[in-house]
């Protein structure tokens, strides 16, 4: 009886185990994708944290914000299901084709006095989606960078109906 | 809390008058000289290393326990709110538990585990005994106990011959009407009927319908067979149905004043809400006990077939306005199959093994209607809040269909040995718990819209999702259990032990709507949806339970107790949160890592044969280590729910009168409290410690009683549950004072 127990228990725990994985973001322990400061057309995800601060003080955090840079010779930042406050709702936001500033190694910065950013919305006939440039959400005093893993970037928004914001952006790359 | 160890061994080394046999009936601690067949875990749980409590058939009668959450604060550290409606079963032990999603205890009536936590608060009726076994059970009772464990005994008919009636009525115009009837056909052969209706308005009004929302009705009856053969062949049967319509949810709204269009809408503390909520329940069962006593060895077979089909109905905002509703059907099959072997000599060494496996099918359909205030400000709102865009709808309900299928199966095997050395008693244990689960879902809702960008014109659209999916899971874990007990003697001991304690993961089918929603939504903006696959399932929950107890008489028997100090280290813990913003769903996640330290102690003193007194405490500081959930750092908090400090004091003075007709007069005294609570997890809500007197004057006659009770004596204010919905926060108050009289007659 103890055997055939001990045998069947060992059994068990070799061919089995839980499949539910943590699910934990792996972050890269490097960044191979700029060279020489310059992008090199392999698009870089970054998870990291937002802060958007309203001029009353008030912030709001998405601690799980991720921020997208695709390009080669210019950038283009996608804000993924992005918002700078509770009750905006979650957009998919990009500044499309802009300058950078290369770095040394894997490093670029980038400085815009004023974006209109494109938003991804419902095409009025046929279906599907489009990105449209949308006034509204005017971004002022653009500025971040990538340094190795880490990514910075700033700007402000005075957006009608929701209000004036500064947003910080400190993100970490994925693998 | 460190004074407690020297006491208890003082106490210990005190000497002893009492033997086992002598004890009496119907304490928390004593054990009952009744025909009970305990598979797995012997009668005299004093002489065994876990901290337990014992009520027998009187305590549970003139305590009036009628359910399994009128155990709450009796037994320390376990506290069973009473909220919401039946479906809830929220139990609280040593830190943890569970709103949502899969108990801490597991319940056992007459050997048969019930599988669904939604059938745990029952009507409870001809009980000869419950135990209460506190600290996890995983390696005898697998998946779900890792707080511990309640077996519930009903009389057996070949134990008890006779008919018995009773009939109660108390506040809020509550009926509770008994019978039954125990018979034995032979000395070998007897069967015991028994049937329950009760009913009650209700305590609150809902000051929306002007009428009371919390009133129920249920019935049901039991049928159990039990046969004996000479040579040592054992036969039970227990047939079990019920019926429940109960109607819902008295929660009072305690945000700040709603006004709209200069009217006020609800004010703070006021329940209001205007839609229909309720739920009903159809439940049976039929366990199959067999056990054959063989050599040194006897082999039990348990099966049982549960079946449950319920449906909950909720006004999902509770206020008067047109937000949204939810009705969540569901139905469940269940069979469970535990093959028992266990060693039947009383020398050294003893042992326990056994194979366990169960199937369950279950289907739900949970649909969530918007209605016109829900679609104005859920959904266009949210989306109008964009200052380039502007939705329009004229959509005056709007479905968010979730339909799932559900089934399990799992399968343990488990072995546990016991050997005595002297006054020492070495045991470990160790189960294999496999479970695998799937669920199928399909998610569908339609809208009509337009859109105008930037002051264009507008156009027309229709966000129409429809998902099917299938996720599944599989869970093993190994549920080791060790311990080791010095005896003084045999219900005199210390003992120190460690085990292993599990929660099984599942799916946050409750999230389903929420998911829906939020994707109807990015649909109508951009289009990505973003929902996050890891949210709609949550992990298995484990955790690891250090005690130091002991069980201790002195004085020659006249106080009697036990004690436990208990360290837990809980990892992937269960909890149930509101998601983020204007959510209309509640969600299980698991916290990092949490931990909970504290002591019990349970009291009796006899100091003669006509008084009582029974006392039990529990302290627990249970913490987050552990938690963020990407919004904020819990690591430190309170685990929210469950009480700091849990409270029960007692007393019964028995009066002969002198008069043969008459019997005894009993007085009964008593006290409960449990607090504080933290509501959430940030901490900055909860409910103070609170204390409910409670009352009692008796007439005992071998033929009958006649009991005038009243509880909440000082009608203190309190409240037993906190949640939140679409940002607002509601609570239910605890039920007010109440008294009532119960008449209970016996018939040979």
């Amino acid at each position: 009886m103890k055997r055939f127990f001990l045998l069947a228990f060992a059994t068990l725990a070799l061919t089995a185990c839980n499949d539910d994985s943590d699910g934990a973001p792996r972050f890269a322990a490097e960044n191979t994708r700029i060279e020489d400061g310059s992008l090199t057309g392999s698009n870089m995800h970054f998870l990291g944290t937002a802060t958007a601060t309203s001029a009353d003080g008030a912030a709001y955090v998405d601690r799980q914000a991720e921020f997208e840079f695709a390009g080669l010779d210019s950038f283009t930042l996608y804000m993924h299901r992005t918002r700078f406050a509770a009750a905006m709702p979650a957009l998919e936001m990009r500044l499309f084709d802009q300058p950078y500033i290369p770095g040394t190694g894997a490093a670029f910065s980038f400085a815009l006095p004023s974006v209109v950013p494109q938003v991804n919305l419902p095409n009025q006939v046929g279906g599907g989606y489009t990105w449209t440039s949308l006034k509204a959400y005017t971004l002022t005093e653009v500025a971040g960078s990538v340094e190795g893993t880490v990514c910075r970037v700033a700007f402000s928004c005075d957006v009608p109906k929701l209000g004036v914001y500064r947003v910080e952006y400190e993100g970490h790359l994925l693998e | 809390m460190r004074r407690l160890l020297p006491i208890a061994c003082l106490l210990l080394a005190a000497p002893c008058g009492a033997q086992a046999g002598e004890e009496r009936a119907d304490t928390v601690i004593a054990v009952d000289k009744v025909q009970i067949t305990a598979i797995k875990q012997g009668l005299v749980l004093r002489s065994q290393p876990v901290a337990a409590a014992v009520l027998g058939s009187r305590a549970l009668a003139g305590e009036h326990v009628d359910a399994v959450k009128h155990l709450s604060q009796r037994v320390p550290n376990l506290h069973i709110p009473d909220y919401g409606s039946r479906m809830t079963s929220s139990i609280y032990v040593r830190g943890f538990g569970a709103r949502i999603g899969h108990p801490v205890m597991g319940l056992n009536v007459d050997n048969v585990p019930v599988m669904n936590k939604d059938c745990y608060d029952t009507e409870l009726s001809d009980v000869e005994r419950i135990e209460v076994l506190r600290g996890p059970q995983s390696t005898l009772y697998g998946r779900n106990t890792m707080g511990g464990v309640m077996n519930v005994y009903t009389i057996s008919p070949l134990a008890y011959r006779g008919t018995r009636l009773l009939a109660e009525y108390g506040s809020g115009n509550t009926w509770r009407l008994r019978i039954s009837t125990c018979q034995r056909f032979t000395p070998d052969l007897g069967i015991a009927v028994s049937g329950f209706y009760t009913r009650s308005d209700g305590f609150f009004d809902n000051l929306a319908t002007g009428r009371r929302c919390d009133g129920e009705q249920s019935g049901g009856g039991r049928l159990k067979l039990q046969w004996r053969s000479r040579s040592g062949l054992r036969i039970d049967n227990t047939f079990a149905f019920s019926l429940l319509d109960q109607g819902g949810y008295p929660y009072a709204y305690v945000g700040e004043e709603i006004v709209r269009d200069g009217q006020t809408v609800v004010r703070p503390g006021e329940i209001r809400y205007n839609d229909p909520s309720g739920y009903r329940r159809t439940a049976l069962s039929d366990g199959l006990t067999i056990r054959c006593d063989a050599g040194s060895c006897s082999v039990s077979s348990i099966t049982a077939y549960q079946y449950s089909d319920d449906a909950m109905t909720l006004d999902q905002d509770f206020l008067p306005l047109s937000y949204f509703t939810l009705r969540q059907a569901r139905t469940e099959h269940t069979l469970s199959e535990d093959l028992v072997f266990r060693s039947r000599d009383e020398g050294r060494y003893r042992w326990i093994a056994g194979v366990f496996g169960f199937y369950r099918s279950s289907t739900m359909e949970a649909p969530v209607n918007f209605k016109r205030t829900g679609i104005e400000e859920l959904i266009l709102r949210n989306a109008n809040s964009s200052p380039a865009l502007r939705y329009e709808s004229d959509a005056e309900e709007l479905l968010l269909a979730s339909d799932f299928r559900n089934p399990a199966a799992g399968a343990a095997l488990y072995h546990e040995s016991r050997v005595r050395l002297g006054r020492w008693t070495l045991a470990a244990g160790l189960r294999a718990d496999f479970e695998h689960t799937r669920l199928r879902y399909r998610s569908r809702t339609s809208l009509d819209y337009t859109l105008s960008i930037e002051n264009g014109p507008a156009g027309a659209h229709t966000a129409a999702i429809d998902d099917l999916g299938t996720l599944r899971r599989s869970y093993l874990e190994l549920l080791p259990k060790a311990s080791v007990m010095y005896s003084f003697d045999e219900v005199r001991n210390l003992y120190l032990s460690a085990a292993k304690g599990y929660r099984a993961g599942g799916f946050n089918t409750q999230l389903f709507s929420d998911i829906l929603q939020e994707k109807l939504k990015a649909r109508m903006v951009s289009g990505v949806d973003g929902a996050d696959p890891a949210a709609m399932s949550y992990k298995p929950e484990t955790s690891w339970n250090f005690e130091l107890g002991g069980h201790f008489s002195c004085a020659g028997g006249l106080v009697r107790g036990d004690f436990a100090l208990f360290w837990i280290l809980c990892r992937n813990q269960q909890l149930t949160v509101f998601p983020q913003g204007n959510a209309t769903g509640r969600m299980m996640t698991n916290a990092g890592r949490s931990q909970s330290r504290g002591g019990e102690l349970s009291l009796q003193v006899v100091p003669c044969r006509s008084l009582t007194f029974d006392a039990a405490y529990g302290y627990t500081d249970a913490r987050f280590v552990r938690y963020d959930n990407g919004q904020a750092d819990f690591g430190g908090n309170r685990i929210p729910y469950a009480p700091r400090h849990t409270l029960s004091l007692g007393a019964e003075w028995r009066i002969p009168t002198g008069v043969d007709w008459l019997g005894d007069a009993v007085l009964q005294a008593g006290a409960r409290g449990a607090g504080p609570i933290c509501w959430n997890e940030e901490n900055t809500r909860s409910q103070p410690f609170y204390l409910l007197c409670s009352a009692s004057l008796r007439i005992e006659h071998p033929r009958y009683a006649l009991d005038f009770w009243g509880r909440n004596l000082g009608g203190t204010a309190y409240d037993v549950f906190y949640f939140k919905s679409m940002g607002n926060e509601f609570v239910q108050r605890g039920r007010p004072r109440t008294m009532g009289i119960t008449l209970s007659v016996n018939i040979d």
